[in-house]
């Protein structure tokens, strides 16, 4: 056991903490410590200047800097003047003094450049950072049909100011944090301070900062770290590209997390009805959203139950099929050699096998993969009598359906659920369906997002929550925020259609 | 001893739904096979008379929570009897919810073994319903009860699916309501009883409850009261299905009568009802086992019911593996029967008189 | 605790794995279609089962297969047939059970037990009887191109909602056969050369086969009784007219009353009434737009169909046959008169006196008049 325990446990190192070093008054000791402390890197630049009768140094790293930048707004006006009061020369918005010499790796690092003239103990420290950046686009795993186009890119000023544009309120609050000691990766939350419960920020923020990790490389890996149940195979955080769900979603009460370098925010907390629906459903009249978020629930079903169900009907209860159809399938099962666990488990690990080849070649050769593995195997493993057809069918109809679930996390979870389930009713027909579903009905019971719990509002029930979840009742009905975050304020909307005489009464 | 942690609370509501749950079991499927051997045609009448009758134990146990509003059983017996026999009551009731977890486990396996896995051993069936039901009785009131009052809807839908057997229904088949002669009704209130069991939970319950002690008796009655229409209604069908010489020979009208029906894509939904009657039935073991650990918890882990998880299993195990007749069935039943007669009825009237008294004395030295 | 329960788990699935006990593979079963009883000598019992076997390729045609055994009861020849069948014996898809006139003529209960008593059977299948010997039909094997085992359920379905036959199937029976006040009719299949015929009804009398009802009787029993199918039509002589030419009508909407009074003396009166509103389907003599020929033509009917009425309501008394469940109004409504005839409800049925009338109204007679 200890062993065990030696292998899976973090250790957690305290780092010491650095000394402050005073800038030397020499201009190559300066260099030399730079250098040192930023491992002799081959982009580290360095140009000799005159100012104010003094030598100086100007130095940064030409990776992260614009060339163009530093040639225009510091040595062309330096050269220029040649004499005055630094400040007021250059045209550098970001501007800083620092004394201590240790800051100064850090800073070149974040895209500054530094000029120490000698003999003076401050160095001037001037942003210069490119703006290298991908246009806007919308984000291809989240279209819509009608509404925004728009997703978040990789930069998260850019992504902030997706947000602020859609929300143009003096109440939304954007907290940064530094996460990752080495990385330091910026990470922004952000709220509606006047609908958001404190509680639940004050939560976001014990988590994020206990996050000690050197690395932060996507929204995804700090996801993990504040997640309630990571043990869990369900998603308790929405990740989207969508500025304008972000936005929704901040305007409910909820908490969005966006990181530097990455296009995804995080949502939460979040409940399983947040996995079902898509921004379609309000860009569209409320009778066709609704019908259609009832026809991915149930999708999402079918994706993870009819193998299971098929496996039991076939295998345990035949009684199930009506007569006209029991000698179809029959005609059909009768010469397949394996059970039909063997069989189910076979086709769906090759479906995603055939999904995952899919998913990493460029996309002509994507739809080679499509055609063999679809149509090719699919026929004539029929052919050689390894699988039945019907077993084909209910194959594809679940890969299908798992496809239209919105969320991918939630489709991943939805698809690794459905082997543990095929096992048990290859086990015990339809009492094993029973019990596995129920494993995971209280499985999601339990499960907590933030305090939130998981399945609200349905249980706990909340019967005015429930207009917005298997269907979407129309906007103007919908006059409360959701229950399950606690927001300060219920109300969001009132009234709107008081301009309709006859409608006033219904309301 | 302060039992009532803040994030394990409920709210009444919920409890509605948790007494539900316990209440609407086991019971169900044979219920109108058992009321009509000798209530004849008005047996729905007994399953309504039996409702009124546990509204008064209801009342009893309510009133007898009333005067210790933040102790559950285990806690004020002790404080009603004193510490010894006090404790020594507490580990009895805890039992007895143990026991009655190992009957429904009993009835539950007797019925999945007859209509749908013949060959499968008995023990892997209950391994695998323990497993499951561990894995809920683990965690604390409020998962528990979050799990009840989403599976509540499985209640509606049996209601829709014993519609279906409208179809073929014979109004005339309860005539003369009467034939049995009201004693008869009156005394097959005693049959009814064990399958509406459930109720009792509350002594255990109760503190853990959000709101005044009104609310909570309004809370109970209403589930007893659906518990109560809900069974009225189904013992209803049965009886206008099944004739009255047919049906002593169908233990479980609601599933037979169901086994006939067929749609275009499925027939047989008998299978499907017994799957979710499977799941009513999961939730009333699940309350019963879990008012039983809550007591061993209290008593011997200082209210850590986790704990006593190492070793329940084993004992619910044992019970409800050994009968493997009818006769055991029927003796277990039996002992229930007395046991509820004793524990559920006699002994809280006892207890309210005392602690009554002792109230009063208090008072008065006030 | 946590890795306690991970062991326990994993220990679980491992024993599991030893088995998938009550498996039941479709692809195993030999799904029987249609099981035919008849009786043997010396009180025992020939069974008769076909199975239907749809072919593995698409090329090849299906194909009944017929086969039999002697025995006492009916598990007994299941048994014995499924030593002679490849494969498991499979009785969950039933869809028939047909019964042999003979065998009919005693308790029928005993052939259904199995059938009752089997969590996997189908509760779903026709009962019917057959004319003669249920073998002799089922040995036809084919209806013209078509195979025995399902030729025979869309005929009964077929004649079911031509309101020729009751619709029943093994459940639906059930609380009637076990109900001393009430009788079955089931469906009669008739051999008539190279087809089967299902449009008659055979009458019991605790279940005991009594007697059989022709198709207008047959239709006019479930017009009585309440219990038409889609269709219900007749063609009847339009009798006692100068130029007699045959009628064809459908009736449309049926209302029936039946009302079962004791007369103070024990004597049982049941007043039957029903009100037709037919359609003119075939009627060669046209002018059915004048008021005095439909007029005339209401009274015709009415008097033809009061006259059929009587005639099968006198049969069914002399079978014994209590199929609208006259005896189950008593034990219901008049339970002391009901002890009192409990012991020979046979009798006293017989003496019932029943008082039956028709009512019909042409409301349409079809595109022309």
């Amino acid at each position: 056991m200890f062993f065990l325990k030696k292998l899976f446990t973090n250790h957690q190192k305290k780092k010491p903490s650095e000394e402050t070093v005073g800038l030397y008054s020499s201009l190559a000791k300066n260099l030399n410590y730079l250098q040192t402390n930023l491992s002799h890197s081959s982009d580290l630049k360095w140009e000799q200047i005159n100012f104010n009768n003094k030598k100086g140094i100007l130095i940064y790293l030409e990776s992260v800097t614009d060339r163009e930048k530093i040639e225009k707004k510091v040595i062309y006006p330096l050269h220029k003047k040649a004499e005055g009061v630094i400040e007021e020369i250059l045209p550098i918005a970001q501007f800083k003094k620092i004394a201590h010499l240790n800051k100064l790796p850090l800073l070149l690092v974040k895209g500054n450049c530094i000029l120490i003239l000698e003999g003076l103990h401050e160095a001037y420290v001037m942003g210069v950072m490119p703006s290298y950046s991908r246009s806007i686009s919308e984000p291809s795993n989240e279209q819509v049909v009608r509404g925004a186009h728009d997703g978040f890119i990789e930069n998260l000023t850019t992504n902030l100011y997706l947000i602020r544009h859609r929300i143009e309120s003096t109440k939304l609050k954007v907290h940064y944090y530094e996460v990752g000691e080495i990385t330091k990766t910026k990470v922004a939350v952000l709220y509606m301070q006047d609908i958001v419960n404190p509680k639940l920020v004050a939560e976001v923020d014990r988590r994020i900062t206990s996050i000690s990790t050197d690395t932060i490389a996507s929204t995804g890996i700090i996801g993990e770290f504040i997640e309630t149940s990571p043990l869990s195979p369900f998603p308790q955080i929405l990740y989207t590209e969508r500025p304008d769900r972000t936005a929704v979603n901040i305007m409910e009460g909820r908490v969005a997390i966006l990181t530097e370098g990455d296009s995804s925010a995080m949502i939460l907390p979040v409940t399983i009805s947040a996995f079902y629906q898509s921004p379609d459903d309000y860009n569209s009249k409320w009778i066709i959203g609704s019908f259609i978020r009832l026809i991915r629930l149930a999708s999402i079903l079918i994706a993870f139950q009819l193998p299971a169900v098929y496996i039991a009907v076939v295998g345990f209860h035949p009684e199930i099929l009506p007569t006209e159809l029991i000698f179809t399938v029959q005609s059909s099962v009768g010469k397949v050699p394996f059970p039909p666990i063997l069989e189910a488990i076979l086709m769906e690990l090759t479906l995603e096998v055939i999904r995952e080849a899919g998913l990493r070649l460029p996309s002509r050769v994507g739809q080679t993969i499509g055609i063999v593995g679809g149509l090719v195997i699919g026929e004539s493993v029929v052919r050689a009598g390894l699988v039945s057809y019907p077993m084909i069918i209910v194959v594809s109809l679940t890969a299908i359906a798992s496809f239209v679930v919105p969320s991918h996390e939630m489709s991943t979870a939805i698809r690794i659920l459905r082997f543990p389930l095929m096992v048990l009713s290859a086990l015990f027909g339809i009492v094993g369906i029973s019990v596995g579903l129920l494993f995971i009905l209280i499985h999601l019971c339990r499960l907590e997002s933030f305090g939130t719990p998981f399945l609200a509002p349905f249980s706990p029930l909340r019967m005015k929550d429930l207009k917005d979840t298997f269907v979407r009742f129309p906007i103007w009905k919908l006059n409360q925020r959701p229950h399950d975050i606690h927001p300060q304020r219920m109300t969001q909307e009132d009234y709107s259609r008081g301009w309709d005489a006859d409608g006033q009464k219904e309301q | 001893m302060q039992m009532v942690k803040k994030n394990s609370s409920i709210t009444q509501g919920q409890l509605m739904f948790f007494i539900l749950q316990a209440q609407i079991g086991v019971g169900i499927l044979s219920l109108p096979h058992v009321l009509q051997l000798t209530a004849k045609g008005g047996a729905w009448i007994s399953v309504l008379f039996a409702g009124l009758f546990l509204q008064l134990v209801i009342i009893i146990h309510w009133a007898l929570c009333k005067l210790y509003p933040s102790d559950n059983i285990y806690s004020f017996l002790p404080k009603i009897v004193g510490k010894y026999l006090g404790n020594l009551l507490s580990l009895i009731y805890s039992g007895y919810f143990l026991f009655t977890a190992g009957m429904i486990l009993v009835r539950l396996l007797e019925i999945i073994h007859k209509w749908m896995l013949q060959e499968t051993p008995k023990w892997a069936v209950l391994i695998l319903i323990l497993v499951l039901s561990i894995y809920l009785v683990r965690e604390n009131l409020r998962i528990i009860t979050r799990f009840f009052v989403i599976t509540s809807f499985i209640i509606v839908v049996m209601v829709i699916l014993s519609l279906v057997g409208y179809m073929n229904v014979d109004f005339t088949y309860i005539f003369p309501i009467t034939e049995a002669g009201w004693v008869n009704i009156l005394k097959t209130i005693k049959d009814a009883t064990p399958a509406m069991l459930g109720f009792e939970i509350l002594l255990v319950f109760y503190p853990m409850v959000e709101g005044q002690s009104n609310g909570k008796l309004k809370a109970v009655s209403v589930a007893n009261l659906l518990t109560t229409l809900f069974y009225t209604f189904e013992v209803f069908t049965s009886l206008i299905i099944f004739s009255p010489e047919e049906l002593p020979l169908v233990p479980e009208p609601m599933l037979y009568m169901l086994k006939a029906f067929s749609f275009h894509i499925v027939d047989r939904i008998d299978l499907l009802f017994l799957a979710l009657w499977f799941v009513i039935t999961f939730t009333s073991l699940t309350a019963y086992l879990y008012a039983g650990i809550v007591g061993l918890g209290q008593l011997f882990h200082k209210g850590q019911h986790k704990k006593s998880l190492l070793y329940v299993p084993f004992i619910v195990f044992l019970i409800s593996f050994i009968p493997d007749d009818t006769f055991t069935i029927l003796y277990y039943e039996r002992m229930i029967s007395v046991a509820f007669r004793i524990l559920i009825i006699g002994l809280p009237i006892f207890f309210l008189m005392i602690g009554y008294v002792r109230k009063k004395r208090r008072e008065q030295t006030i | 605790m946590k890795k306690w329960y991970v062991v326990l788990i994993g220990f679980c699935v491992l024993l599991f794995l030893s088995g998938c006990w009550d498996q039941e593979l479709l692809k195993n079963a030999r799904l029987l279609s249609i099981a035919g009883f008849d009786k043997a000598s010396e009180n025992k019992l020939f069974s008769t089962y076909v199975f239907h076997d749809q072919p593995m390729s698409e090329s090849q045609e299906p194909k009944d297969e017929i086969k039999s055994a002697i025995g006492r009861t009916p598990r007994e020849t299941r048994d014995k047939v499924d030593r002679k069948l490849s494969n498991y014996f499979r009785a969950y898809k039933n869809r028939v059970v047909m019964i042999g006139e003979e065998l009919a003529k005693k308790d029928i209960y005993p052939i259904l037990d199995i059938f009752y008593r089997d969590p996997h059977s189908s509760l779903n299948a026709k009962i019917v009887v057959a004319q003669g010997k249920a073998s002799d039909l089922l040995a036809m094997k084919k209806v013209g191109n078509t195979l025995i085992s399902d030729e025979i359920p869309k005929l009964i379905d077929g004649s079911e909602e031509k309101t020729l036959v009751t619709a029943e199937n093994i459940q639906s029976i059930c609380p009637v056969l076990f109900d001393p006040g009430e009788d079955i009719l089931l469906p009669y299949l008739t051999k008539k050369e190279t087809d089967i015929e299902c449009a008659q009804l055979a009458m019991f009398h605790n279940r005991i086969f009594t007697g059989v009802l022709n198709p207008n009787e047959s239709t006019m029993f479930l017009l009585l009784k309440g219990s038409p199918g889609k269709i219900a039509r007749m063609t009847r002589e339009e009798i006692d007219s100068d130029n007699s030419s045959p009628i064809t009508f459908d009736v449309e909407k049926a209302k029936h009353d039946m009302q079962v009074r004791v007369q103070p003396k024990g004597k049982i009166v049941v007043t039957l009434h029903a009100d037709w509103k037919i359609g003119i389907t075939e009627y060669a003599q046209n002018h059915l737009n004048e008021q005095k020929i439909v007029d005339r033509l209401n009274r015709k009917i009415s008097e033809d169909m009061t006259r059929l009425a009587r005639q099968t309501i006198k049969k069914m008394q002399e079978a014994q046959c209590d199929g609208f469940g006259i005896g189950r109004r008593i034990i219901a409504f008049h339970p002391q008169v009901w002890k009192k005839m409990k012991g020979n409800w046979a009798y006293h049925y017989k003496k019932v006196q029943f008082k039956a009338d028709v009512k019909v109204k042409i409301i349409h007679s079809g595109v022309i008049n």
